[in-house]
């Protein structure tokens, strides 16, 4: 093939180029140190680079998520080792409080102790991470809960506080604070044979056990309508009412009855000439289960002068006639709670709810649709008088069945249950400091209990750190496989190629300098 | 004896001086343009006159023929119409991937990836990962601020690239139409220069430079567009591109327009720069149409959750060249949503984009992965186009280039001849010199 100049140099600019860019791109890949600088170098490897770069960001700020739960978590157990803390100081307080030899006075001043240690419960529940209220949900920016006096309020929600760890995989870094300081009822267990689902409480109701018993009347329980007085308060300390019973014994209606004395007038030799007494009802008909209230007010006079204002015997509330004798003792200011249980025949539903040791019970026939709905009853605390009128709702499925342990709860939160146990120190009731502190463990369990979960939770959430960290070496190697340039191996290219157009370039000026004309004359 | 004549030795020594010279005339030509683009070398073809045999009544048969010196029949072009076609093939063809590949390049460059700082695939990680940060204080104004300022950075760049993607296409667009005006002009020039040559045919010439001058129109038309050329044996020749005649037979010429070269890519060959161009318009509008897919995923998924509650929207897009942040979240930095934090970062990881099949930041790969095999497929065939071209090139070269060596021997070869004829002139000039001035005197 014949051969021009022109082709000798168009193949050497050919190959400087082709040399050129190639050296060009080995030197971009030293210097900058990596292999893939536009997409165009490497296509696919761009692609999975980028994927890992993705990854690896997606698993940094799982990271922080789960370092920013953990530091949630390690301050909720920090929270509930201290509300841990403070309910055993008061159960010490309380033991000491049980001691015989204690006057009232001194139990005064461990009530004031328990008083003390329920504002320090009141800040625990108040704990704060950087400014965050960690146990007031999502509504955490200013504290929850408030005391005044005996009332605890609180602001914050319920809410789950989530951080995402995982892609979809979202988990709760904080405990429900509202369930464990603030709601009423907490844990409804329920006995063998129970058909209770659901039992739910006002925040009227008296801090304290309550055992929800059912029974299906049959031959042996059936009976006619009674009345008892479940609690009483007397200042006195002695017996007001001697006795109460229902005129009429096939009445039905259940009631609950709040006796208040208020007013009294004595006679010249200091007796009692009359008694005025005011009577506060929740009235329940069997037939139908139909509720009604109201005040009655009844003046009981000595008439035959023996002291007893025993006069008249009966008198109504609501429908119902009661027969009652007071005794001389009763003073103004004494109270009582008298519950009366409608008659019961074969296959009627009776319901029992015993607090503070006495049972109350309804009576419905079974013809009522609903038999537990919403009871309202009134009960005292004998310690210092003061009322409460709870409701309590009672939902069952699969019908009544008779079960003696259908429903079991506390009602009240950890502050009621403080108050609660202030309270019998300070009213010396030593017979329910026992009480108190069986209230007290149970409190402490709930506690314990938490803290497992609480502790479970950060073991989890540390062993899902270490395993982040562990993939972003191995995902971070990969990376370096597609995307980090090997310098000793470039470098090696890189003479190589430089070589490559020394030789080339040599070659070229050597055959094009030489021409015929060299060799003429 | 009748022969040619006393003065014939002469005339034969005048002859070979004159085509000796005209040779070396020739070979300057070839050595002064062994540069040219576009030149044909050309070589003298020496042709023996016509004999002396003079057929007349009392001449004497005489056995053979007298030779009569030498001239020069006309100048040869070294051209092969077929190494000619091949040449344009191939250009037409390195032409198409020339076109294709200079536009993505040009696209590429908005795409800087990878990239772990600056990229838009990292920014899209920012605002996902700003709004999980935010989870963690819901009604913390700092990092609602930082939330707001991550999707600033990320409006702002998916924004910017889609305008420079915008531009790049504008230009591409009129390099089309200066090729368009290009070719008119290629033609225009070409039926001048036919016209020329064929007026020189008429003569009876040969036009060798002009002849180079329209190869070379044609091979720049050729790298342009897929030439198919007709010669006449006239000089004129029909030009047609695409099968579209533009030049016809008879050197009528027509104009292209935009909608014609519009029309050629629509028949999907990969030939010819123009078809190149036009075809990389193609492939923009797809990564532009992806870039509003984006951009109005983004905006869709993020507002259906942000906008609850009493909240406004927070994007508010019609397409990538306007992706924006609300008028009310710019407005005020407490009308970021805090509630749906956890949500609206969660969307990082759900499959939201392509009929729920792909993330986010996998549609952007996606996007990213085309770009760069795309330009990297248009850089290699381009690369094997080359390589051939040089090939076919070398190959006309061989039979058109000017050898300097080769030139230069030639010339040695026409001196000597030159010499040698000088010489016969010079003997006879003394054989006639003793026949006038000695003989008889």
């Amino acid at each position: 093939m014949r051969v021009t100049q022109r082709m000798l140099s168009n193949n050497l600019l050919y190959s400087y180029e082709k040399n050129l860019s190639g050296i060009s791109k080995t030197q971009e890949q030293i210097s900058l140190g990596t292999k893939i600088n536009r997409p165009s170098d490497d296509p696919s490897g761009c692609s999975l680079t980028m994927a890992l770069m993705s990854n690896l960001n997606l698993n940094g700020q799982y990271q922080r998520n789960i370092t920013n739960g953990l530091g949630w978590l390690q301050q909720t157990d920090v929270g509930l080792e201290k509300a841990t803390d403070a309910m055993q100081k008061v159960r010490e307080l309380v033991v000491q409080g049980a001691n015989d030899t204690l006057t009232q006075d001194d139990r005064v001043a461990i009530a004031e102790q328990v008083d003390t240690m329920t504002d320090a419960m009141v800040e625990v529940a108040n704990t704060s991470l950087g400014g965050i209220y960690i146990f007031a949900g999502l509504d955490n920016t200013s504290e929850p809960f408030h005391r005044s006096g005996d009332d605890f309020t609180f602001t914050g929600d319920d809410s789950e506080v989530l951080r995402e760890i995982a892609p979809g995989a979202r988990y709760q870094v904080n405990i429900n604070g509202k369930h464990f300081f603030y709601d009423n009822l907490v844990e409804v267990a329920k006995g063998s044979g129970s058909t209770v689902d659901q039992v739910t409480i006002d925040d009227g109701l008296q801090f304290g056990e309550y055992k929800i018993s059912t029974t299906v009347e049959d031959a042996a329980s059936a009976g006619d309508s009674e009345a008892q007085v479940t609690s009483y308060y007397t200042q006195e300390g002695n017996t007001i009412v001697a006795n109460v019973g229902v005129v009429n014994a096939g009445n039905v209606y259940n009631s609950s009855i709040l006796m208040e004395v208020t007013g009294i007038n004595y006679t010249s030799e200091y007796k009692i000439s009359d008694v005025t007494v005011q009577f506060t009802y929740h009235q329940y008909n069997k037939s139908d289960g139909s509720y009604t209230t109201g005040t009655v007010s009844q003046t009981f006079t000595d008439s035959d002068g023996d002291g007893d204002p025993d006069t008249p015997a009966s008198f109504t509330v609501g429908d119902i006639d009661l027969n009652m004798d007071l005794t001389e003792f009763i003073v103004r200011g004494d109270k009582a709670v008298i519950s009366v249980t409608a008659q019961s025949a074969i296959g009627d539903n009776n319901i029992g709810i015993d607090y503070d040791g006495t049972d109350r019970n309804w009576v419905f026939s079974n013809t009522v649709a609903d038999p537990g709905n919403d009871l309202k009853f009134f009960t005292l605390d004998e310690g210092n008088g003061e009322s409460y009128d709870g409701t309590v709702d009672i939902t069952f499925n699969g019908g009544f069945a008779t079960a003696s342990e259908a429903a079991t709860f506390t009602a009240g939160n950890i502050f009621d249950c403080l108050v609660y146990v202030r309270k019998k120190l300070e009213n010396n009731q030593t017979d329910k400091i026992e009480q108190c502190l069986s209230y007290l463990d149970e409190k402490i369990g709930w506690l314990l209990q938490e803290r497992v979960r609480v502790g479970a939770r950060t073991t989890h959430l540390e062993a899902i750190d270490e395993q982040y960290t562990n993939l972003e070496v191995n995902l971070s190697d990969m990376m370096d496989g597609y995307y980090s340039t090997d310098v000793a191996k470039a470098t090696v290219e890189l003479n190589e190629k430089t070589l490559i157009y020394q030789a080339s370039l040599a070659a070229g000026a050597r055959i094009m300098q030489t021409s015929l004309l060299d060799y003429l004359d | 004896m009748s022969g040619p004549g006393t003065f014939f030795g002469i005339e034969i020594g005048r002859r070979g001086l004159q085509s000796e010279r005209q040779s070396m005339e020739v070979v300057g030509h070839n050595l002064s343009n062994a540069n040219t683009e576009g030149y044909s070398r050309q070589e003298a073809v020496h042709v023996a006159t016509d004999p002396y045999c003079n057929p007349v009544f009392n001449q004497e048969l005489v056995p053979g023929q007298i030779g009569t010196g030498v001239e020069i029949s006309y100048i040869r072009r070294f051209r092969d119409l077929y190494l000619d076609n091949q040449w344009r093939d191939v250009a037409s063809s390195e032409g198409y991937w020339e076109g294709l590949n200079d536009a993505l390049k040009k696209v590429e460059v908005y795409f800087q990836e990878p990239s772990e700082e600056s990229g838009l695939q990292s920014l899209i990680g920012k605002f996902f990962n700003a709004w999980e940060d935010l989870n963690s204080t819901p009604q913390d104004i700092g990092v609602k601020a930082a939330v707001r300022e991550a999707a600033v950075e990320l409006t702002d760049t998916i924004r910017q690239t889609y305008a420079q993607i915008s531009d790049v296409r504008e230009y591409i667009d009129s390099i089309i139409n200066d090729k368009v005006a290009r070719v008119n002009s290629i033609t225009q020039q070409i039926t001048e220069v036919s016209d020329a040559i064929a007026r020189v045919i008429d003569l009876g010439q040969q036009p060798n430079d002009l002849l180079d001058k329209r190869d070379l129109l044609l091979d720049e038309l050729g790298k342009l567009g897929s030439v198919t050329v007709v010669n006449s044996s006239d000089g004129y020749v029909s030009v047609s591109l695409y099968n579209q005649e533009l030049v016809t037979i008879d050197n009528n010429r027509a104009d292209i327009t935009r909608e014609d070269a519009d029309g050629w890519a629509g028949e999907n060959l990969e030939t010819g720069m123009i078809v190149g161009y036009i075809n990389s318009l193609d492939y923009i509008d797809k990564y532009m149409s992806m870039m509003n897919e984006l951009a109005l995923g983004l905006t869709n998924t993020v507002n259906t959750l942000h906008a609850t509650g009493g909240y406004p929207n927070f994007f508010t897009a019609t397409g990538a060249a306007d992706f924006d942040l609300s008028a009310e979240v710019k407005a005020e930095i407490s009308k970021v949503n805090g509630e749906q934090a956890l949500n609206i970062g969660g969307k990082r990881t759900d499959l939201t984009m392509s009929g729920n099949t792909t993330t986010f930041e996998g549609f952007y790969r996606g996007l990213t992965s085309m770009v760069g095999a795309d330009t990297q497929g248009s850089a290699d065939r381009l690369g094997t186009q080359n390589a051939v071209k040089e090939q076919v090139n070398n190959l006309r070269e061989s039979l058109i280039g000017v050898s300097t060596d080769e030139e230069l021997t030639k010339m040695i070869q026409y001196q000597y001849a030159y010499q040698s004829s000088a010489r016969v002139v010079t003997v006879m000039d003394t054989l006639l010199d003793t026949l006038i001035n000695r003989t008889a005197v």
